[in-house]
């Protein structure tokens, strides 16, 4: 459990989770229900996130992270593992218990059009946190509330309107006034920005950026975008069907990325910069993101690796420091990518990237 | 941490620079959407009207001078004992023992708008509790919940009613009885299916992430979620309950003669019908209308609350 | 110098809702010559989509004036039938979600051979063929097999794929993609649009690609247009979008974007520690403006940190602001205002001189 050692300068960890599984089911049947196979959405992860920083969480569809976040903040009971917050052992807390948590631990959603119930005044959305906690009432919530909309940003005389009044770049300030109600320690924003237009975009990740400093908040944040994890994170980790495969500071992340698929989403992230654009090479991974239920042995990602050997689909690499890599930097791959080694080169050995795999019969549920 | 300044006073600005076209909340888009329905209007119109008769049923009594169980032998049946037609006496005509036709259906439009709102109300009220209980907590409790909905929907209608009443005897409390017992169910299952899609509705996932307890999402989230719903339900019951009711009273199951009944008016009727058409006309169509007048204000609710294939437009 | 394949003059879309006439589309113009990428930028209510649907013929219910000449042909009055038989020969449309776009009860091959026939009198058999050839050029392996699938039986980067397949099976002179790859994960995106590049160039069609990702056009187009407000604000060919904009929205979206950090004339991208000084982004204040009530004069102008009185009563056309007359932005400011970074802004605020009003500039100055 070694992994995810502290970087230079940052504080103690505020959030540890050790090994965590989280499995889905799937049942069929009619009077009994058995299973018949398990979506494994997060298959052992290990990760420590400090106070202060901004741990930044980045995958595809099916990585993960999504079922990752709503297990840190305990919306989701854990299959098996330790999530640790604050120096207590939260995994097997019981709901009541667990209530006195969310005003240290909260979470931004990602959609803003579902994430409010459209037949709640915006006001009552807000005050939700301080009424079931019991904190402030009557004249004092709305004060409160009031409050907290001026600072996200929002005019407190809308206190009574209903979320279908306000466009989406409001709505998710609303979502952000909730998640502050009660002064949290740390925030899991769950792809805050993925649904909004760009020129909202930034406002957003301003906001976030200037609550972080004014209320000393811990975020981590999760997003498929790499572009904004990149401009928000102080360190990234990288998800790929329920596991990490690589941890690193962003510059760093950034600059030497080890691990074959890092390479592959930085070099797949569309630069708004034609000259760039135009001298980039690209590595195309072969075929689409396979299926969590029935993932590849061995190494995850080696039906798609361009660099995958024999090695790779027997035994499953270990989220380690590699050669020549800082302290903290971390990767779960037998032959990470070096500094000179152009990766898109090997991709490009071996076809366009689609039919051809490594191997196995290629496309672990591509269908 | 208590006061926090304006992040950006640009930002503040937001809300004055265009965007905002009228600042209307759902239920005021509604009423809205309702206010402009022709239909619902007129449905509207003759449901006020069809009350305010019941309401005023000793009104009609006085002002035409004929309480509801007084038989004019001589003055409202002919030499041959048949029932008189409408005429200046008798507005609406005469019954087969010579009462006044006319009180006789105001009289009745208060047993039909009664039982039918009480019945459709208790109804909703019930299916809406164990829809949402089978619903949110799901599992056992659903399945326990559902195979029971499904017993009662399974229930012989008519075989159960003349069971119960020959037992017990007939009534209109027991009327109500009756006609809730077999129309929560399908209440029920359209309120499970809606909460059942609600569990999973982020602005619930947020609720939990905030530290809400099971009862009070149910209450605060999941409830006002289903109101729409609840309330086309409603008022598509009501005609269902009263035409339910006059069935009852048609097959004599529901309330004792000589109580003035539409359901019941028209069992007699049916024999009398070549001879006294009016008889069967004026507490057929009041029925017929008073049916009609809801379904189309149920149907009109529902395209105010739930308005789909409006979407004229792509959004881009 | 080849003819314009299509040209549109003035086009304009209204909608009639409840609150008044919702004017989508607001007098567009533009050429696209045979064989280009055009790329078509906006956010949200900007009417890019629209006005592409329009050209089609798919909007129902609107008002529309202006003319879309197709090979000389006015698309817009002709009859359905007519439209009818230049949609999918023609011009041909792949949409965002192909899931929704491809009938979900019908087999892939079905569908692909029904179009074919549809426009052209080939037996069964003949269209199968064709089917499978189409299949296996976009990519998808073993055809064969594979025709006879169920859309569901797709991933998202193979319906896509798909799609394009369908949409190309009549050699269309002129292919529309609608937002092509936003639902995609970015390996899979960069697959699709590597895909596009090399069918354009292999068939020679023209493509209009319709996103609100800077990123996607700069890799893909040959020229852009920047839609606003139903309008389109600028055009210009793909360097001088990037890195000489005229128009103040362009510029705004480009510096808003965190991917841009790093580039020539933008903010400096994270340093190796991480972030630890978080640089805040440069959003555009405000929100795109209603299409009902739109405001006077330029529809930007409540957002424009460099407006003048000009631009609140009168609304600019595009004018040139090059010599050739490749670059034409509708803004009142003079051609050298162009350009991104501190310089460029000089230029702007000086050329808007005594003109300007003092809260915007305000505005800017605290971000």
């Amino acid at each position: 459990m070694g992994s995810g050692v502290t970087p230079a300068g940052t504080g103690p960890a505020l959030l540890r989770l050790e090994e965590v599984v989280k499995h889905f089911p799937i049942r069929r049947g009619i009077v009994f229900r058995r299973e018949v196979g398990r979506v494994r959405a997060v298959d052992g992860v290990s990760l420590e996130v400090h106070q202060g920083e901004t741990l930044g969480l980045v995958g595809e569809t099916g990585c993960g992270k999504s079922t990752l976040a709503r297990c840190m903040t305990r919306l989701y009971d854990l299959t098996s593992g330790r999530v640790v917050f604050d120096g207590h052992d939260i995994s097997r807390l019981p709901q009541r218990q667990l209530r006195r948590l969310r005003t240290d631990l909260q979470m931004i959603f990602q959609d803003p059009y579902s994430s409010l119930n459209p037949r709640r005044r915006v006001g009552s959305i807000i005050g939700d946190p301080l009424a079931i906690h019991g904190v402030a009432d009557g004249a004092e919530r709305q004060r409160r509330v009031q409050e907290l909309m001026v600072q996200v940003g929002l005019n407190p005389e809308h206190y009574n309107r209903f979320p279908a009044e306000f466009s989406g770049g409001q709505r998710q300030r609303i979502g952000i006034a909730r998640a502050l109600a009660l002064h949290p320690r740390l925030v899991v924003c769950d792809e805050p920005v993925s649904a909004l237009d760009v020129s909202i975009q930034a406002q957003i990740l301003n906001l976030l950026a200037d609550l972080q400093e004014r209320l000393g908040l811990t975020y981590v944040f999760i997003a498929h975008d790499l572009s904004v994890v990149r401009h928000v994170s102080t360190r990234i980790a990288v998800m790929y069907l329920g596991k990490i495969v690589e941890v690193a500071t962003a510059g760093d992340l950034f600059a030497r990325p080890r691990h074959p698929y890092t390479c592959a989403l930085l070099s797949a992230i569309p630069v708004p910069d034609p000259d760039l654009a135009d001298r980039r090479s690209r590595v195309l991974l072969a075929g689409d993101v396979p299926s969590p239920v029935d993932p590849p042995a061995g190494c995850r990602f080696h039906p798609r690796c361009p660099k995958a050997r024999e090695r790779c689909r027997l035994e499953e690499p270990r989220l380690e420091r590699r050669n020549g890599d800082p302290e903290g930097h971390v990767t779960a791959c037998h032959y990470p990518v070096g500094p000179d080694e152009d990766l898109a080169r090997a991709a490009g050995a071996r076809g366009d990237g689609i039919g051809d795999a490594v191997g196995t019969g290629g496309q672990h549920g591509d269908r | 941490m208590a006061t926090g300044e304006p992040v950006l006073a640009m930002e503040r600005a937001d809300l004055e620079l265009g965007g905002e076209v009228a600042a209307r909340g759902p239920w005021r888009l509604a009423w809205e959407r309702l206010r402009r329905d022709r239909a619902a209007i007129a449905a509207t119109a003759f449901i006020v009207f069809i009350s305010l008769v019941a309401i005023g049923a000793p009104l009609v009594a006085h002002l035409t001078g004929h309480p509801p169980d007084a038989q004019y032998r001589d003055t409202g049946l002919s030499i041959n004992g048949i029932p008189v037609g409408p005429n200046r006496t008798f507005l609406f005509g005469t019954d087969e023992l010579g009462r006044d036709v006319l009180v006789r259906v105001a009289y009745g439009a208060r047993i039909s708008l009664l039982v039918g709102a009480v019945a459709s109300g208790l109804a909703v009220l019930v299916g809406i509790a164990v829809g949402m209980c089978a619903g949110y907590f799901g599992a056992a409790v659903d399945t326990l919940l559902s195979r029971f909905m499904d017993v009662i929907l399974s229930f012989p209608l008519l075989l159960f009613a003349i069971a119960l009443v020959t037992v017990v005897g007939p009534s209109l409390p027991l009327s109500v009885a009756i006609i809730v017992f077999f129309s929560w169910a399908p209440v029920g299952r359209v309120v499970r299916g809606q909460v059942l899609s609600l569990r999973e509705k982020e602005f619930v996932e947020a609720a939990r992430s905030v530290g809400a307890s099971d009862l009070r999402i149910l209450a605060v989230d999941i409830l006002p979620n289903l109101a729409a719903q609840i309330i086309v339900y409603a008022t598509l019951l009501v005609p269902l309950s009263i035409v339910f009711e006059a069935t009852l009273s048609f097959l004599g199951l529901g309330v004792v003669p000589p109580t003035a009944e539409w359901g019941s008016m028209l069992a007699e009727a049916v024999s009398y019908y070549q001879v006294a058409w009016w008889y069967v006309a004026f507490p057929g169509a009041a029925l017929l209308f008073t049916t009609l007048a809801f379904n189309i204000l149920g149907d009109s609710v529902r395209d105010a609350v739930d308005p789909r294939g409006e979407r004229m437009f792509v959004r881009g | 110098m080849s003819a314009a394949l299509l040209q549109v003059r003035d086009l304009r879309v209204t909608f009639s809702t409840p609150d008044g006439p919702l004017q989508a589309v607001r007098g567009v113009d533009f050429d696209l010559p045979a064989g280009t990428v055009m790329g078509v930028v906006g956010e949200s209510g900007s009417g890019k989509s629209v006005t592409m649907l329009t050209v089609l013929g798919l909007t129902q219910g609107a008002q529309v004036s202006g003319q879309a000449l197709f090979e000389g042909r006015d698309l817009l009055a002709m009859s359905a039938a007519e439209q009818r038989k230049v949609r999918g020969a023609r011009i041909a449309m792949v949409f965002q979600d192909p899931l929704s776009s491809l009938h979900p009860h019908y087999r892939v091959g079905w569908q692909i051979a029904e179009m074919i026939r549809a426009h052209e009198p080939v037996s069964r058999a003949e269209a199968r063929r064709r089917a499978v050839e189409l299949l296996a050029m976009v990519g998808i392996p073993q055809p064969q097999r594979r025709i006879d699938d169920y859309p569901h039986q797709f991933s998202g980067g193979m319906r896509q794929r798909v799609m394009i397949a369908m949409a190309l099976a009549l050699r269309p002179r002129l292919l529309i993609a609608d937002e092509p790859t936003t639902a995609l994960d970015v390996t899979v995106q960069s697959q699709i649009l590597d895909l596009l590049r090399r069918l354009q160039a292999e068939l020679g069609m023209a493509v209009i690609i319709v996103t609100h990702d800077l990123g996607v056009i700069a890799e893909m187009a040959h020229e852009v247009l920047v839609m606003y407000a139903g309008q389109v604000v600028e055009r210009a060919p793909r360097r001088a979008i990037y890195y000489r904009p005229h128009h103040p929205y362009t510029r705004g979206l480009l510096e808003s974007l965190p991917a841009r950090t790093g580039l020539p004339g933008t903010l400096p991208a994270p340093g190796r520690a991480g972030s630890a000084q978080r640089q805040r982004l440069r959003p555009i204040a405000g929100q795109p403006p209603s299409l009902i009530r739109v405001p006077p004069g330029c529809p930007f102008h409540p957002r424009c940190p460099f407006v003048m009185d000009v631009c609140r009563r009168e609304p600019p056309r595009l004018r040139p602001v090059d010599v050739n007359g490749s670059h034409e932005s509708a803004c009142w400011l003079p051609p050298e205002a162009v350009g991104l970074g501190a310089e460029a802004d000089a230029r702007r605020r000086a050329a808007a001189g005594s003109g300007r009003i003092q809260p915007a500039e305000a505005g800017w100055g605290a971000a």
